[in-house]
């Protein structure tokens, strides 16, 4: 299943870290978004930052001889030059409009 | 007690007739697909789908009453349809396997609520009696009974989710409750429908059956408290829940 736009941006980036193939990528990212609680497929790039600066650090500890720092530095620059594209409203944006 | 359980039924039938014109209203000009199918679940089943059919399986003119009858379980089978489609929408809008569920959940309510008109147009109100017209009316309970346990499921997922992202900053109180409400309805729903489908498969007549008619005016009830928390909450309600301690999800 597809994630959104910001997942996918981030999936790639990591992917193309040395030691990391895009299966391990993903796995990586998806264990820290069930961390916080989100999904793959409606993640935004703001909830990517907070992942990417809070959660991810943990997670690719244990993936040995990557510079955290230097690849978080770079995975929040993707972000940040992500258009707004705007995904599928997720469950949660329905939800507060209904009972607006 | 039978007109205690119509007053709460009453109750149910209008909060949902209320709830569903609202949001119809609100889905119209912004063209919001998940409020537009929501509003027409609340509107057309419970709104004036049952009552309808109730009403018109009681009407002593047989041309009119038979009119009605089949207008409201039309009314049911597209309220209905619009429920299971705005889970597979809202909750799964990737996954084929959640819009054929749908899909197929509609087509079985329709050729059940087409077999219930069929019989009711042969012997009037006495065809609850006939074999088909009972299974038929078990089938729409059970889909209708899947449906809702799938949302319960969906909200209680949801919910957790919400919990976990209040740790980030992330996660909104008054949505991650709304959820639970969800989750809470839903549960409700399952109860009834199942407690009414026993009965007909007892062959009992679930418009007179005590355990029937009691779970469905209790559930009928509680759901509309829940309708009003859920989609026209109080100030009062939602500044409790954003003003808990730590202000987080504390209270949900």
């Amino acid at each position: 299943m597809a994630g959104s736009a910001a997942f996918e941006a981030i999936c790639a980036e990591l992917a193309n870290t040395a030691g990391m193939d895009r299966w391990t990528a993903r796995g990586t990212l998806q264990l820290a978004l069930m961390d916080a609680g989100l999904e793959s497929t409606t993640a935004t790039a703001a909830q990517l930052g907070i992942v990417v600066e809070r959660l991810l650090p943990r997670q690719l500890q244990s993936h040995g001889g990557v510079n955290v720092d230097a690849l978080c530095k770079r995975l929040r620059d993707v972000l940040a030059v992500l258009p707004a594209a705007r995904a599928a409203a997720a469950a949660d944006e329905v939800f507060a409009r209904l009972g607006r | 007690m039978l007109q205690i359980a119509l007053v709460c039924v009453g109750i149910y039938t209008l909060m949902s007739a209320f709830v569903g014109a609202r949001l119809v209203l609100r889905a119209v000009p912004t063209r919001s697909v998940p409020e537009l199918l929501m509003g027409v679940a609340y509107l057309s089943a419970p709104g004036f789908g049952y009552p309808l059919a109730v009403i018109g399986s009681g009407l002593q003119d047989r041309t009119s009453g038979m009119v009605m009858f089949g207008v409201g379980q039309a009314m049911i089978v597209v309220g209905c349809t619009c429920f299971f489609f705005f889970n597979a929408r809202v909750f799964r809008p990737q996954s084929v396997l959640a819009q054929a569920a749908a899909g197929v959940g509609a087509i079985l309510f329709a050729l059940s609520g087409s077999e219930i008109v069929r019989g009711h147009m042969a012997i009037g109100a006495d065809a609850l009696g006939l074999a088909s017209v009972r299974a038929a009316s078990v089938t729409m309970l059970a889909v209708l009974g899947l449906a809702y346990a799938w949302t319960a499921f969906e909200g209680f997922r949801h919910h957790s989710l919400m919990r976990r992202r209040a740790r980030f900053g992330l996660g909104d109180p008054v949505v991650a409750n709304r959820f639970l409400l969800w989750a809470f309805a839903g549960s409700l729903q399952v109860i009834a429908d199942s407690v009414s489908a026993h009965s007909l498969r007892g062959g009992a007549d679930i418009t007179t059956d005590a355990a029937s008619v009691f779970a469905t005016s209790l559930v009928g009830i509680v759901n509309s408290g829940l309708l009003v928390l859920i989609f026209i909450p109080p100030a009062r309600y939602t500044r409790w829940l954003t003003r808990a301690p730590r202000g987080s999800l504390a209270a949900v």
